[in-house]
């Protein structure tokens, strides 16, 4: 009897996966364009035909009318949308890299050094559960009212996800690992940086994502510190001047650059724990 | 007869612990006696006392009495002359074959290229020639405990100790791994340390079988396989042995 | 099952409470017994008292002299012979009153404030409450403003920390304008009154614009009061506010109210006894809110309070005057409406607001005489 012949060469089922893999990767991505667009779609009809009162909640039209105009108008807070955007960069990223920078490490090590751990937990879970904003009357008085100052209520906010998760991240480093980085003879400050370090990188960077998202949100808070530019800001004079659309338009922009900040993250992410996907 | 060199000597090494208020003994009193060269293999049954001692040898744990001589000098911690093979979770993850393999020469400062070729030898040796840049996660059980073997070789320790290195594998495996070890030690003469709680693994690749008793350990026999290799299981004599040594002991094979 | 359901309502119980915790804080008053009613009926004004009980819902800001007619008519019972019951809503900022417009009837409120809640929160002006000249601008005693506050070049790069939108900014913007200088030439930092003045206290800024007590609190600390609202000649007004809903369904509550307020304020100027009294309870309102406030800190925010008389206000809500700018042609304006437009016109030339809201304001009535009128027909018929 002959082999039936067989219905697909190699080179053909292989398109065919590849093939199969992209429809649905395709339709996973229409199904979250189609949601953000229904989304929208939303909120314009109801808009339009006065479900919501267009006094408080511009459609999303307007807004995108509003973005055009506002990138070259200063009205009404006196700076145009790229500046106050430059200007809130500066204030998170700023507090956010100080975070890492500082919080970090300050996990590694507590989680590594148990008399280090010993020393910094008490002063840590003290001001662990201060909230941002009531540092602020404090900080007026110590930072004044510049770019440290709102930084430093954004550090705060970031600053704890960063420690608490290099800790939890460090403390899970394999003891066979460890084993084996003592019998090539390594010290423990060595072990500390080749072994546990490199396996704390996944809450670590969980924590870093917790981070910005937490350094971007508390800006608000940061700006009603003191600013003369900014979203938050920006947000405040669309309250002082009875312009809700400024302020709904502060709010989408913020939530935009809070997303294009995860899609980085996750990129940066990829290059860095590319083995998990392997 | 030439009289053989002790490579490694342990004496009256006891080892306990304070577990719940209580003491607890895992080893007792063992003293034994390591040649250059040789095959040991330490057979006792399971969680008792086995890793403990190799956990000790290694520099890992510091023994409540007793000391460990390495050509006659006394040991303290961990030792790069002494290499170990674990039985799970050895690689590190974020680093590819070669990344793990060389990591001992990393860690020693070697150059580069020197260290990468030694790593290469012993990758080959493995049989994991190609695989160089492939992660942990990428693997088989059994590829990964070659990995870990060439690391432990690529750091040219003067004793391997292994550490029940296949108890995580399914038996088809763990029999190929048994004679790739058979054939590297065959190549690359050192002296090994083999943990096991399996006799016929024991009889196949050992010289020699230490037998330790229940917790707390003790040295309850040594015998002597003296088969020409490479060991042949259903072979008569290699089917006495077995018998004779599981009579003696309290493990089901 | 039965678990399940008293876990539900704990929860239910929970959150309901934790949502309704949330909110400005309410203060219900306790209308203190007056000395009154003693003649029979005859009420201090000789308003006629509602038959039931009414709830009257002020939007209040603590520590400020506008507001304070409300708390002394309400201390001194003559709301309470009217049988009105007098609730307070504190706010903090005008924006926040007028956002919260469905939890109050009438409020007080700086001209920024009101014109928040006219053009945003459709909110209409009844009455003018106060020229506020207590608006001042303060710089440290060796500063180069200080030693020679007339020269320009020594405000030009100045730090001055304000609240942006605020009669504080307009008073600031018009000294600025004095000097030929503009908002441009000197560096703005947005902060509240309370935080900026903390903030000058710790060194920061070279100028600071502050209101009412901050100002006093401000000299206090032994800075230089450089100008004010009122040596600029600014027309600074505050005003009394409703909203659409009460002028619907609670128009006589708010007639009456209208002209308690405007009589209250008669009886604060009517001799020194009294004046004495308002200054005591002003600093009571002050401290039930928390805001320090000693004796002659008092005294002073109670002489810069200029709320016009009962029938001053009368003549400002129905006098009429065309546009003295000449902007607006449909109809002759009231005279409250050109000194709200003050503060409008400032706005709108530095852009925060545009010329349609100008408009908007006097189109859609949001200065509203109505109660005005009523208030003086019912203090006609009470007359006689």
């Amino acid at each position: 009897m002959d082999q039936p012949k067989k219905k697909f060469s190699n080179e053909e089922r292989i398109a065919f996966v590849q093939n199969q893999k992209r429809k649905s990767q395709y339709f996973l991505a229409m199904l979250s364009v189609i949601g953000v667009l229904g989304f929208f779609l939303i909120w314009q009809i109801s808009v339009s035909t006065g479900l919501l009162s267009e006094k408080f909640l511009a459609s999303p039209l307007a807004i995108f009318n509003l973005f055009v105009v506002k990138l070259t108008d200063p009205a009404p807070d006196g700076a145009v949308l790229g500046v106050n955007v430059l200007a809130s960069l500066q204030v998170s990223l700023t507090g956010f890299l100080l975070a890492i920078i500082i919080g970090i490490p300050l996990g590694l090590l507590m989680g590594w050094y148990r008399g280090f751990d010993s020393f910094m937990r008490p002063v840590f879970e003290i001001i662990r559960p201060i909230p941002p904003i009531s540092w602020i009357p404090l900080t007026i008085v110590w930072l004044g009212i510049g770019l440290q100052a709102k930084a430093f209520i954004v550090f705060f906010s970031a600053f704890v996800p960063c420690v608490i998760n290099a800790y939890t991240g460090i403390k899970q480093t394999n003891p066979v690992l460890i084993n084996v980085a003592k019998t090539c003879g390594a010290s423990n400050f060595t072990i500390f940086r080749k072994i546990g370090i490199p396996s704390s990188m996944t809450m670590t960077f969980a924590g870093i994502k917790v981070a910005l998202g937490n350094a971007w949100a508390t800006l608000v808070a940061a700006e009603m510190l003191s600013a003369s530019a900014g979203l938050g800001y920006m947000i405040l004079m669309g309250r002082q001047f009875a312009r809700p659309d400024i302020i709904i338009l502060g709010i989408v922009v913020i939530g935009i650059i809070g997303t294009l900040f995860t899609a980085i993250l996750n990129m940066v992410e990829n290059k860095v724990l590319g083995w998990k996907k392997l | 007869m030439d009289k053989k060199k002790v490579k490694l000597r342990l004496e009256n090494i006891s080892q306990s612990y304070v577990v719940n208020n209580k003491v607890f003994d895992a080893v007792s009193d063992i003293s034994l006696d390591v040649y250059d060269n040789e095959f040991l293999v330490i057979l006792g049954p399971g969680h008792c006392g086995k890793s403990v001692l190799l956990n000790i040898i290694g520099g890992l744990e510091k023994s409540v009495e007793g000391n460990t001589y390495l050509d006659g000098e006394k040991l303290v911690g961990s030792d790069k002359r002494i290499g170990m093979v674990f039985q799970k979770l050895a690689l590190m993850p974020w680093k590819t074959v070669m990344g793990n393999v060389e990591f001992g020469l990393q860690m020693a400062g070697v150059n580069k290229d020197i260290r990468r070729e030694t790593a290469q030898k012993y990758i080959d040796l493995v049989g994991l020639k190609g695989f160089e840049k492939s992660y942990p996660n990428q693997l088989s059980g059994g590829m990964k405990q070659r990995v870990g073997i060439a690391r432990a070789y690529t750091n040219n320790p003067e004793i391997l100790v292994m550490d029940e290195p296949f108890g995580q594998l399914d038996a088809q495996t763990r029999y190929s791994m048994e004679e790739e070890v058979q054939r590297i030690w065959q190549q690359e003469k050192r002296t090994v340390i083999f943990v096991t709680n399996n006799i016929e693994e024991a009889v196949y690749l050992g010289d020699r079988i230490v037998l330790l008793s229940e917790c707390p350990a003790t040295v309850k026999e040594i015998y002597d396989i003296d088969l020409p290799r490479p060991r042949d299981t259903i072979d008569p004599k290699f089917l006495s042995i077995r018998k004779e040594i599981s009579e003696n002991t309290d493990l089901a094979l | 099952m039965k678990r399940k359901l008293l876990s539900a309502l704990l929860i239910l119980t929970l959150c309901t409470s934790l949502l309704s915790g949330c909110g400005q804080a309410q203060n219900s008053s306790e209308a203190t017994s007056g000395e009154k009613s003693s003649t029979g009926g005859k009420t201090t004004f000789g308003i006629e008292p509602f038959k039931d009980t009414q709830t009257l819902r002020v939007g209040y800001f603590a520590g400020s002299a506008l507001s304070i007619p409300f708390y002394i008519a309400d201390k001194e019972g003559f709301f309470k012979e009217l049988n009105i019951e007098v609730d307070y809503q504190t706010f903090t900022n005008g924006p926040a009153m007028m956002e919260a417009n469905a939890d109050w009837d009438i409020a007080g409120a700086g001209s920024a404030g009101v014109l928040v809640g006219q053009i945003g929160h459709d909110t209409p002006m009844l009455g003018i409450a106060d020229y506020e000249d207590n608006q001042g601008l303060f710089v440290r005693k060796d500063s180069k403003i200080a030693q020679d506050p007339t020269n320009p070049d020594n405000w030009k790069g100045t730090t001055w920390l304000y609240p942006v939108g605020t009669t504080a900014h307009f008073t600031l913007a018009t000294q600025l304008e004095k000097l030929g200088l503009s908002m441009s030439d000197i560096k703005s930092v947005n902060m509240d009154v309370s935080s900026a003045l903390n903030a000058f206290n710790g060194g920061q800024g070279d100028g600071l614009a502050v209101w009412n007590a901050f100002a006093c609190n401000a000299e206090d600390q032994g800075y230089v009061r450089i100008s004010d609202a009122g040596k600029l000649g600014i027309t600074n007004t505050s005003g009394l506010v409703s909203t659409r809903e009460a002028l619907k369904d609670k128009r006589e509550l708010l007639t009456k109210t209208w002209a308690v307020f405007y009589k209250t304020v008669d009886w604060i100027n009517a001799s020194e006894e009294n004046k004495n009294k308002a200054i005591a309870y002003y600093k009571d309102s002050c401290d039930e809110e928390g805001i320090k406030v000693d004796e002659s800190l008092a005294k002073r925010i109670m002489d810069y309070f200029k709320c016009p008389s009962f029938d001053k206000s009368i003549e400002l809500m129905t006098k009429t005057v065309e546009d003295p700018k000449g902007l607006y042609t449909k109809r002759p304006l009231l005279q409250a409406e050109n000194d709200l437009l003050v503060t409008m016109d400032f706005f709108v030339k530095q852009g925060k607001y545009k010329a349609e809201d100008r408009v908007k304001l006097l189109d859609d009535g949001l200065i509203d005489p109505s109660i005005a009128k009523e208030a003086k027909a019912l203090m006609e018929s009470a007359a006689k």
